[in-house]
């Protein structure tokens, strides 16, 4: 690729737009992943992406475009207090209860995409989401729900920190487990609410992950895994935009933009496993053997 | 003509043995608490079954082998220090789902639609279909009536089922292959959401009920197959999605049940509250 | 001339390890057959790392350990293992005579169904710990001690003559403590051998021949009266004060 190509997001307007906006949400889930990943919380996370797509899709149904954002936090609300109730039950484990809360929501959006006539087009929008339509609206909204999360885990990171790693030491020390967990929560709700329109349903739950990942394997305290996680998803939300234009515009190769940011990210994922690996081998060569 | 030519009829068929399929393995599902890891393996399936349509091979040989693939990554990562197999189960999930969306996209305009992935169509099943979960189904069901027992062991006491001398890891192993094959075969028919649905919901419903494992199992099937066809039924009379309606009275039957079921719920703890009732400490 | 019968469990300056890194070291001595051998230490000290070294569940990558002359992963038919209650979900769909049933599981085998033997023998067990009128009730709707207690039967069904126990008598009520000595003393005097892990030090006189004192390593193991004393308590739980008052174990920080 010369340098011409990696360029190109900047001369096209919709792609520049597509670039801030996917920058913004990879600096918020780089940094939210790292605390879904610490709270061992991906199911959740991903339980809240598909509950959200209710929302999506009725918020659409009545108010267009613009019903959208309300639906969606409305639904990530019904999640949170569903899943807080559902998870006092003795009898049914918390994963249960959320996969039988994740399939009950989904389907409800499905049934209603389903009334509609170009049913599997719209199912397959609201699914995937469409970075290259953002507008600047949009941006200022994602840009708006970045700053509040970012605030509140700057605010609170320490606390979430510390209930991940000893629960017990953190009530000791008079912090409120429950209230700390639907904070996280809430936190989580909303970025999937921010990024329910630009990658879709599906994929959000990559960005959350994945970053987060790759945080781990090669950074050691939360700042750093935030960090890097961050820097991995802004820098794989550039390069995936380009590589899926390239192949759109000069193949013909129809490459989806979110997905192709998604395996870009699963690529430095693999890359960043193989170098940690390779830099453990070698100490190991000199070690004495047991 | 047979029976089995209209599709309505396939439709029935298909509903009564998947929900009876899942309705049994799900209770293993839940006890050991493998919903995630269900979830994860749909997900993952789903570019061996987009790659073996566009190469027009057996979508289930596809589905299979990316369903083995699924288990060792996840089993890589997790040997890992500091790694959680949550974590592991999340990136090959979301990986294997952008896979199978770009495979889509960039693949010959395949039949096998994205959305048919999703949410299934259970009313287009053909015969070979129906002849593929009659088949797996019978050999899972046999499979659970021998290692029936040493599976709820394991589900109860693991430590304890190794300690009494049984192979946990072939047991292990073998549960999650039953997991993976109910995934492999059913997902392509039903679809994604359906199966996860089925396979969690009549097994946490069949649970408020009974405290027998036997009975949880049956009681689960019969769960499964009534929420299916029921499902199936409404979902013509309103001509709206089948696999949806199927999950969502699934999901209602548990609601149902979490409300008035004698001793787990909400009504029946209720009129436990009375003196004199307490429940032994725990 | 015969051979003598070997130990039940021999440990020889053994070394127990996770993921390399050992956790417990030089344990020396022996488990002999009718007789109990107490496991003491604070948490994180290696007792459970002990018992599941003679499982065969945890490696030891120094010295060895057998069971029965055998290596441990070879002779898990000849041990019954009682985990701690607490640790079990007790929700689990299972009536007690169903949990002590997976006792027999590996004697009945997958092909057949249990047989009026196999419901003698674990009525039997279940008799023995005192539960008999109790077999119908599900699990998890007994009370802690009355759960340690079909634990046990659930070992002593196939009548093993080897008896492992972690923390039995951890929150148990004093009748089910009662009830876990006897049956335990009884097995004692058909030959058993059994090796318990315990906070409590108040039964250890009256059940335990000897006692083994661990924390990161083996600080004692011999005949109880010499190995339970204050010195070696204070040795083994590091720098707390240990005081004996009427066979209580209390550690304070000091």
């Amino acid at each position: 690729m010369d340098t011409a190509l990696l360029l190109e997001p900047f001369r096209v307007p919709y792609l520049t737009r597509a670039l801030i906006e996917l920058t913004i949400l990879g600096v918020l889930c780089g940094t939210v992943g790292t605390f879904v990943a610490l709270r061992r919380l991906e199911f959740v996370a991903d339980a809240l992406t598909h509950t959200v797509f209710p929302g999506v899709v009725i918020g659409f149904a009545l108010r267009g475009a613009t019903g959208i954002l309300a639906g969606a936090l409305i639904a990530a609300g019904v999640t949170a207090c569903a899943l807080t109730l559902l998870g006092r039950h003795r009898r049914t484990g918390d994963d249960t209860a959320l996969a039988i809360v994740l399939t009950a929501m989904f389907s409800i959006g499905v049934l209603v995409v389903s009334r509609s006539h170009s049913y599997t087009a719209d199912l397959e929008t609201f699914l995937f989401g469409q970075v290259l339509y953002t507008s600047r609206a949009q941006i200022t909204e994602t840009a708006a729900v970045a700053v509040l999360c970012l605030a509140a885990l700057a605010v609170l990171g320490r606390e979430f920190v510390l209930r991940a790693f000893d629960p017990d030491a953190a009530r000791a020390a008079g912090h409120r487990v429950g209230a700390l967990d639907l904070a996280l929560n809430l936190i989580v709700a909303l970025t999937v609410v921010a990024a329910v329109r630009t990658v879709g349903t599906a994929l959000i739950l990559a960005l959350l992950v994945i970053p987060a990942a790759i945080g781990r394997t090669l950074g050691r305290r939360p700042a750093h895994l935030a960090l890097i996680g961050s820097v991995a998803a802004v820098l794989c939300g550039y390069l995936g935009l380009t590589i899926s234009y390239t192949a759109s515009v000069d193949h013909d190769l129809a490459l989806p933009a979110a997905p192709t940011v998604v395996l870009t990210l699963v690529a430095v994922h693999l890359l960043a496993l193989g170098a940690c690996g390779a830099a453990r081998l070698r100490p190991a060569r000199f070690r004495s053997p047991r | 003509m047979t029976w089995f030519d209209t599709y309505t009829h396939r439709a029935y068929a298909e509903a009564v043995m998947v929900g009876l399929l899942a309705g049994v393995v799900g209770v293993q599902v839940v006890l050991r608490r493998l919903a995630f890891h269900a979830m994860a393996t749909t997900h993952a399936t789903f570019p061996g079954v987009v790659l073996a349509s566009i190469l027009g091979i057996d979508i289930y040989l596809g589905g299979t082998a990316f369903g083995v693939l699924f288990s060792i990554a996840v089993l890589a990562l997790t040997r890992r220090p500091g790694r959680t197999a949550s974590g592991a189960i999340g990136v090959v999930l979301a990986a294997g789902f952008a896979l199978g969306a770009v495979l889509v996209a960039a693949g010959p305009a395949s039949d096998r639609k994205l959305s048919a992935f999703l949410v299934g169509s259970i009313v287009t099943i053909d015969t070979h279909d129906l002849a593929v979960t009659a088949a797996v189904g019978t050999v899972i069901l046999a499979l659970l009536a021998v290692f029936g027992r040493e599976l709820g062991f394991a589900a109860f006491d693991h430590d304890g089922m190794r300690a009494a001398g049984h192979p946990a890891l072939a047991l292990d192993l073998l549960l999650l292959l039953i997991v993976q094959a109910v995934v492999v075969v059913l997902t392509p028919a039903v679809g994604v959401m359906l199966t996860l649905a089925l396979l969690v919901a009549p097994a946490a419903t069949a649970r408020l009920w009974t405290d027998s494992l036997r009975r949880t199992g049956v009681v689960a099937g019969l769960l499964g197959a009534g929420s299916a066809v029921t499902g199936l039924e409404l979902s013509r009379h309103y001509d709206v999605a089948a696999g949806a309606t199927i999950a969502l009275v699934a999901a209602a039957g548990f609601v149902v049940s979490l409300l008035v079921s004698p001793r787990h719920g909400a009504l029946g703890r209720l009129l436990d509250r009375r003196p004199g009732t307490a429940t032994a400490p725990a | 001339m015969t051979e003598p019968a070997p130990d039940p469990i021999r440990f020889t300056d053994a070394t127990m390890a996770y993921h390399r890194a050992p956790v417990l070291e030089g344990v020396d001595g022996r488990v002999r057959a009718g007789e109990a051998v107490a496991l003491i230490g604070p948490n994180g000290g290696g007792k459970t790392t002990l018992i599941k070294a003679v499982l065969g569940l945890v490696p030891v990558i120094a010295g060895t350990v057998t069971v029965a002359g055998r290596r441990p992963a070879e002779a898990r038919a000849r041990v019954g293992y009682v985990p701690q209650a607490a640790s079990l979900d007790p929700e689990f769909p299972v009536t007690a005579r169903q949990v002590v049933m997976m006792g027999r599981l590996r004697l009945i085998g997958r092909w057949r169904r249990p047989g009026r033997q196999d419901r003698a023998a674990v009525d039997e067990a279940l008799d023995r710990v005192g539960l008999a009128d109790r077999a119908g009730a599900r699990f998890g709707t007994l009370s802690g001690g009355q759960r340690q207690r079909v634990l046990l039967a659930r070992a002593l069904s196939p009548d093993p003559p080897i008896l492992l126990l972690d923390e039995p008598f951890n929150g148990v009520d004093a009748v089910s403590q009662d009830a876990l000595i006897t049956a335990l003393t009884r097995a004692k005097s058909t030959g058993t051998a059994v090796l318990v892990s315990t906070h409590d030090l108040a039964p250890v006189p009256c059940l335990c021949e000897q006692t083994c004192l661990v924390n990161r390593r083996q600080i004692a193991f011999g005949p109880t009266e010499l190995a339970l004393t204050p010195d070696l308590l204070r040795a083994c739980y590091g720098g707390h004060v240990v005081d004996l008052d009427a066979g209580r174990l209390v550690v304070t920080r000091g």
